[in-house]
């Protein structure tokens, strides 16, 4: 495959007059490192997630008294193995509060693949066996634990499995419907677009963050919290895809102007035929680059809602539950373990961003 | 005024009290060792506190005489010498108020202090002030609650029936502005603002141990009478209660009924007193009310309102009128001015206190809990105490006995169930990750502070109470719930029908953070026991109306609050609301005699509006709304209390009703070094009370005394 | 020209009175009323409300009558520019906006220039070096401007200055001494002391939203004919790209700018929260919050004459901006 690289590289700038559209943007997308970098990244990132209780030791909800915002713990080598060091708990009754003094002269070796809770992978399977363990009454946070004492690797990675997925679909909706309707009223213009302007400026007066209080507030007593957030996220993609309907129409209306519409007009070309050849793929650069956004912003978004007390909340699961636990003086101040989930939002966001970049990229291939 | 039937009983009761002072007889609850928590550290913080009372009622303190030479802060002095203000002399009423505090020392005029709070809604902002000054009160709680004394009012008078009581206030009071005051602006407040402004309604503390609102008598300017139509022994202790005077449109805003307004003033905005008003008036005179927002209105109070931003703070200003001086005869207070500053995010507040931008900080008040002393303690040039709660459960939970569904409310009418449930919850863990090791386990009681667990057979009563089903015990806990027929099929407890049992754990999706650990924690140890329980966060502002109407199932984020004696805030003992943990049987209650009672009878209870349902004959509810009735309205301190302990007794006997966790943990509270008089926990009179706001938190320790050691450093 | 703008402006009371009509059935769709909040507080602090109390309030705020009724209640009030009360406040709703929207108004326009001025500038250059070092330098660094959460990069930036910096005044906007003196150059200092935070934070996180929109938007625009023909004329490089290519790039940027004139109101609600600036975002957030229906639904008013307005202003600008757009 060594020679191939030269061999393509060749090929390509002969043949880009020839070669498919979508060849071309994979092509232009493998181009960007940054990109590539950002879907390895997410590969990983979402193999965790779906391994999250195999790979995180203890149960996510399970609160431990005795280690109650225990720092992520201290690792040493004893008698030729990775060990953990035994750590007694101790209130300091000025400060109100627990210190956990390492004694690395007791210690215990980490076992691979022990046994320990049980748990369904996928939701299906079960199993008790985790990638680590500490035997005994030794405990081991590789990320520290939270104020209930909980461990924060196995919530972090609870955590990505909601904070990963929910918001994703409403994102594709927003995109299709906002994509399709935009090109719509921008190509027609006259009554269809008339209608279509008011309809989009009635949905974009609507108020979201009512919207959220009154869905959260109208919906069941007792439904599961993530089941709520993704039913509103759903509803909110109905009357999300304003936005970009808007920006596509604007796009749309600059190319209706343009020669070549007027020409294959001219040439007799059917108004679906010209939207699907020639205005959808011309905005097709600005929806990726906004649908590609959405899927980060979805994220953001739900950490954002957390904070103000309308997306997840606890007992709930999600990186916007951990951010906003830590949301908090002390946590800055001392507990600074406790930011580690914070690290791994901006992280995938900006994976998801350096993705959608790459994306905007390829679907211009000519640029 | 006073019928002569010999020495009346309190009179006898407030003499003795004269000679007794100084006596101080240890609490009888003190023995807080044996709550087998065993946590060694604690006792540094915890201590159940010592109370005063020398025998068995609330203790009635005298005014104290003062026969020296007034003294007035420097700034009203050269006014006095411009001819702005008249002197001292005639600014203070006669007697003057002289504060009776023990560890108070003489102070020094002068500076200004930061007091701050963390509320959106800018109610906190002038809450924190409003129980911090206590002006208006005729009459004050001292002891923490375990004494009233005279305040506004110099002394009181029953009549022998229990249907009269005169109050005498000081003769020569004065507004704020210089005008005098009068009983005339307590009758203007009961005749001409209650039942005419929005939502200002005679409250309880107004009215008869009947339910009929009080008639007011003016005898002379500074005398008044307040006539019941039926005994109403607990009258003094409703005067007592609250700062008195609320700024809030719905009149009591969190801080208790008012009991006057300067009718000088406000009359010309009162449509009764100027008829050319448009017909809005009213809403105009919702602003002209609030006596912190608007600087033209009077007070009586230790500072005046200054200044008002919304949403940021409030200032006030030395009242050059103020009734209060110390022993020493200095008129108070002595720092010139106050501000409360609101901060939106409770966490800009944190780091505002970390950075001394807050002279005192009350941390009951602003909702600072435990875990924050970690952050604060180091904060330079401050002291952290801690004052006692007095709270009898902390967070506690408990469930809705007229739920809908037939199936659960049979089981949380099942005392076998409760007292299983309350056995399966693993209490250490709470006290050691929520409250750090502070405080006593408990089942869940009234206040350990309230005045009936001090005398008779009182502490025996809490003792029991207090660890009835407060161990935890899985095994027991499993047992009773299958005696009950609630057996485990599959992974979970099912109804003894076989139907499935799903638990919710209710709070407001906004609650206290410790509060929603403290229902995740109660979560996982349900779930130990079998049961499926799960938390379940319910929005706010629906909060309220579906559980009056058995809509949901439990409250998980409450905290018994009750007074200094449980008949004066009754409602946990007794349902008598829509709101606590039978809310229709206390709709019931409440409804009796109105208009509404027994309206929509043919509909089903959870269709009703307002949703009712009658107790049923025989039950708990019953037994304790009758024993409250006979309670209210029985004259002899004694058996009043042993109907509370009867009324506690069906508590034991039939609950729990309501579970606590810890009882008495304590509040974190800071104050800058040099801030001085202010009173550290064994300074106070039983190492403080500060939850119930019936007692007004702050207000009790007589702000308006507090001084800075160098006022010139605090301009 | 003018029977385009009376035409928008009828459809603009239509809209505004359908919404009126929506948002208040909205609002008033949950169970429970603002006063069960009050109610609330009120207990959890230990007080009581009557049941008689709880009626009276009902009536005082027109609580207990039937949906129809008590909009049209409102509707009269709103046509005689009388908002209605605020009943967690206990303040007409118009001196309660009016209050706020000074700081409002400076947070956001500060937020807005900063946005243009930044983003503008920074994305033209990305898109104009593409795939150099410096644009993949400014890449990531924006990514990671989008990526962080506002309230956490608002709360770490407030604990730095305090703990690291050593400043004294954070939060707010003014120190207690400024508060309520005249305008002075201390105060001015003082106010900037307290500005840059906020101001530090929405260019971070909103300016790299934009600049990446910019750098799209160029992207795009530089394959044009006519800027092909503009280079192949040998016109200066700076002249093609600001004259011709930022120009039209600008065009879904001005659109958005539109739908951004809400925000003049309701925006930086988050970074207002957490930094303590006393602007009318968190004060509808609040109102929606407890369900103070009065101050909710002029916020939810304002908000859509503003949206309304803006996008009548966006198409006006679009026109005037390129030539190609007719309005009819």
């Amino acid at each position: 495959m060594a020679v191939a690289i030269p061999l393509e590289d060749v090929a390509k700038v002969q043949d880009v007059g020839q070669i498919s559209q979508f060849t071309l943007m994979r092509r232009r997308f493998m181009q960007s490192k940054l990109s590539l970098f950002g879907i390895v990244a997410l590969a990983i990132l979402y193999a965790m997630a779906i391994l999250a209780p195999f790979l995180a030791p203890y149960d996510p909800t399970a609160p431990d008294s005795s280690n109650i915002l225990r720092p992520p713990s201290t690792l040493a080598f004893a008698n030729g193995s990775l060990s953990v060091c035994g750590q007694t708990q101790i209130l300091n009754p000025r400060t109100l509060t627990y210190h956990y003094a390492p004694d690395c002269g007791k210690s215990q070796p980490l076992t691979l693949f022990g046994q320990g809770y049980s748990y369904k992978l996928l939701g299906i399977i079960p199993a008790n066996r985790h990638l680590f363990e500490v035997n005994g009454n030794y405990k081991i946070y590789l990320l520290g634990t939270d104020e209930l004492g909980r461990d924060m690797l196995a919530r972090i990675l609870k955590g990505a499995q909601v904070s990963l997925t929910v918001g994703v679909v409403a994102v594709i909706i927003t995109t299709i419907v906002g994509g399709l309707l935009g090109t719509v009223s921008g190509y027609f213009g006259g009554l269809i677009d008339t209608v279509m302007q008011r309809v989009i400026e009635f949905l974009l007066s609507m108020p979201t963050l009512a919207l959220w209080m009154v869905l959260t507030a109208i919906l069941p007593v007792g439904m599961p919290i993530v089941e709520r957030y993704f039913l509103i996220t759903l509803i909110l993609a109905l009357i999300g895809w304003t936005g970009l309907a808007r920006q596509v129409r604007g796009k749309v209306m600059g190319y209706k102007a343009q020669d070549y519409t007027s020409a294959a007009r001219l040439s007799g070309a059917s108004h679906w035929r010209i939207i699907v050849q020639h205005l959808v793929p011309n905005s097709f650069s600005h929806i990726v680059a906004v649908a590609a956004l959405g899927i980060p912003a979805a994220i953001l978004a739900e950490t954002t809602l957390s904070f103000l007390g309308l997306g997840m909340l606890p007992p709930a699961i999600s990186w916007g539950v951990l951010l906003e636990e830590m949301q908090k003086v002390q946590v800055v101040e001392q507990d600074t373990w406790l930011m580690i989930p914070a690290a791994l939002v901006v992280f995938a966001v900006t994976c998801f961003l350096l993705i959608g970049d790459g994306l905007r990229d390829a679907v211009d291939p000519y640029g | 005024m006073f019928e002569k039937k010999g020495i009346e009983r309190r009179d006898f009761l407030r003499l003795s009290a004269v000679m007794a002072a100084g006596t101080i007889v240890a609490a009888c609850g003190g023995n807080s060792g044996n709550s087998g928590s065993g946590g060694s550290s604690s006792a540094s913080v915890t201590q159940r506190g010592t109370y005063h009372i020398t025998k068995t009622d609330v203790e009635y303190i005298q005014d104290i005489a003062f026969k020296g030479t007034l003294k007035e802060s420097p700034q009203l002095a050269s006014m006095v010498k411009a001819g702005q203000l008249p002197p001292v002399k005639q600014r203070v009423p006669s007697p003057p108020y002289v504060e009776p505090m023990e560890w108070l020392v003489e102070g020094k005029y002068g500076g200004s202090w930061t007091w701050v709070c963390s509320d959106p809604t800018d109610q906190q902002t002038s809450n924190n002030l409003i129980n911090g000054m206590y002006g208006h009160s005729p009459l004050r709680w001292l002891h923490d609650g375990a004494a009233i004394g005279p305040f506004m009012a110099h002394s009181w008078t029953w009549n022998s029936a229990f249907t009269q009581l005169t109050l005498h206030f000081r003769q020569g009071l004065k507004w704020s502005d210089g005008h005098a005051w009068s009983v005339d602006d307590i009758i203007y407040w009961w005749e001409d603002e209650i039942n005419t402004l929005p939502g200002w309604v005679a409250s309880q503390e107004f009215r008869s141990s009947k339910g009929t609102p009080v008639t007011m008598a003016k005898v002379d300017d500074y005398t008044l009478r307040l006539e019941y139509d039926a005994p109403t022994p607990l009258a003094v202790d409703f005067v007592a209660m609250w700062a008195k005077r609320g700024t809030s449109s719905i009149n009591t805003g969190g801080v208790g009924p008012q009991m006057m307004d300067p009718k000088h003033y406000l009359s010309q905005f009162h449509i009764k007193y100027n008829p050319s008003l448009p017909s809005t008036w009213a809403t105009d005179y919702m602003q002209k009310v609030d006596w912190l927002r608007n600087p033209d209105n009077p007070t009586m109070a230790a500072w005046k309102a200054k200044d008002y931003k919304s949403g940021q703070y409030i200032t006030v200003e030395r009242n050059p009128y103020f009734w209060a001086i110390d022993k020493w005869g200095n008129q108070l207070p002595y720092i010139d001015e106050l501000t409360n500053e609101n901060y939106q995010d409770p966490n800009s507040m944190r780091l505002a206190i970390q950075q001394g931008k807050a002279d005192f900080v009350t941390g009951d008040q602003i909702g600072l809990t435990l875990s924050d002393v970690s952050t604060l303690s180091s904060t330079q040039g401050m002291d952290l105490w801690y004052w006692d709660s007095g709270s009898g459960t902390a967070s506690m939970y408990f469930f809705n006995r007229d739920y809908f569904d037939e199936n659960y409310r049979n089981l949380f009418r099942n005392k076998t169930f409760q007292q299983a449930m309350s056995l399966a919850y693993n209490r250490d863990q709470v006290r050691k990750t929520i409250y750090f090791e502070q405080g006593e386990i408990t089942t869940g009681t009234m206040s350990p502070k309230a005045v009936e667990y001090h005398v008779g057979q009182g502490p025996q009563i809490f003792e029991q109470w207090r660890t009835q089903y407060s161990k935890y015990d899985l095994t027991k806990a499993g047992q009773m719930l299958d005696s009950i027929g609630v057996k485990k099929n599959g992974q979970w407890r099912t109804f003894a029908d076989g139907s499935p049992l799903k638990i919710l754990i209710q709070y407001a999706s906004n609650a206290n953070p410790a509060d929603i650990n403290k229902c995740q924690l109660l979560a996982s140890d349900w779930q130990k026991v079998g049961i499926n329980a799960v938390d379940d966060p319910v929005q706010p502002t629906s909060r309220l109306t579906l559980w009056g109407q058995g809509q949901l199932m439990t409250y998980c984020d409450w905290e018994v609050g009750d007074g200094p004696n449980c008949l004066t805030y009754v409602n946990w003992l007794v349902p008598e609301d829509n709101q606590r943990w039978a809310p229709m049987e206390g709709e019931w209650f409440l409804l009796q005699g109105t208009p509404q009672e027994g309206q929509q009878a043919n509909l089903s209870p959870w269709s009703r509006n307002p949703a009712w349902l009658q107790p049923d004959a025989g039950g708990p509810v019953e037994k304790l709304q009758a024993l409250l009735k006979q309670a209210v309205s029985n004259t002899d301190f004694f058996k009043r209390n042993s109907m509370v302990w009867e009324i506690m007794k069906v508590h034991m006997e039939e609950g729990p009703f309501f579970v606590g966790t810890v009882a008495n943990y304590p509040q974190v509270e800071m104050a800058k070094t040099d801030l001085k008089n202010v009173p550290r926990q064994n300074q106070t009179w039983t190492g403080g009370f500060t939850n119930p706001w019936t007692i007004v938190p702050n207000g009790k320790y007589s702000p308006w005394t507090w001084f800075w050691e160098n006022p010139s450093q605090h301009s | 020209m003018l029977t385009y703008l009376a035409r928008r402006l009828g459809y603009m009371i239509i809209l505004l009175w359908v919404i009126s009509i929506v948002g208040f059935w909205l609002i008033n769709l949950p169970p429970g009323t603002a006063l069960d909040i009050k109610i609330q507080q009120i207990e959890a602090q230990g007080g009581t409300v009557s049941t008689q109390q709880i009626q009276a309030l009902e009536q005082a705020y027109g609580l207990n009558l039937p949906l129809p009724e008590r909009y049209l209640q409102w509707m009269g009030g709103v046509l005689h520019g009388n908002f209605g009360q605020s009943i967690v406040f206990g303040q007409p709703v118009a001196s309660l906006l009016w209050s706020r929207i000074a700081f409002t108004l400076i947070i956001a326009i500060t937020g807005l220039i900063m946005a243009w001025l930044v983003a503008v500038p920074i994305g033209v250059y990305s898109a104009t070096h593409r795939y150099t070092m410096p644009d993949y330098v400014i890449t990531a660094l924006q990514f990671i401007g989008v990526a962080v959460p506002e309230f956490l990069l608002a709360l770490i930036l407030l604990v730095f200055a305090a703990d690291v910096l050593g400043q004294h005044n954070i939060g707010g906007l003014f120190s207690a001494q400024y508060q309520n003196s005249p305008w002075s150059i201390g105060k001015i200092v003082d106010f900037l002391g307290h500005l840059w935070i906020p101001v530090v934070v929405i260019a971070i996180t909103s300016t790299a939203w934009q600049s990446r929109v910019m750098r799209a938007n160029m992207l795009d625009v530089l394959n044009y004919q006519y800027v092909q023909t503009a280079r192949a004329k040998g016109v200066r490089e700076s002249l093609v790209i600001w004259k011709h290519a930022v120009r039209n790039a600008l065009h879904p940027m001005v659109m958005a700018l539109g739908t951004q004139l809400p925000l003049l109101l309701s925006g930086e609600l988050v970074v207002s929260i957490v930094l303590n600036l006393p602007s009318d975002g968190p004060l509808y957030y609040e109102a929606l919050q407890n369900k103070d229906m009065y101050l909710a639904m002029a916020f939810l008013m304002v908000t859509a004459a503003l949206l309304v307005l803006g996008n009548l202003l966006a198409d006006l600008g679009l026109a005037w901006l390129d030539p190609r757009v007719r309005l009819e």
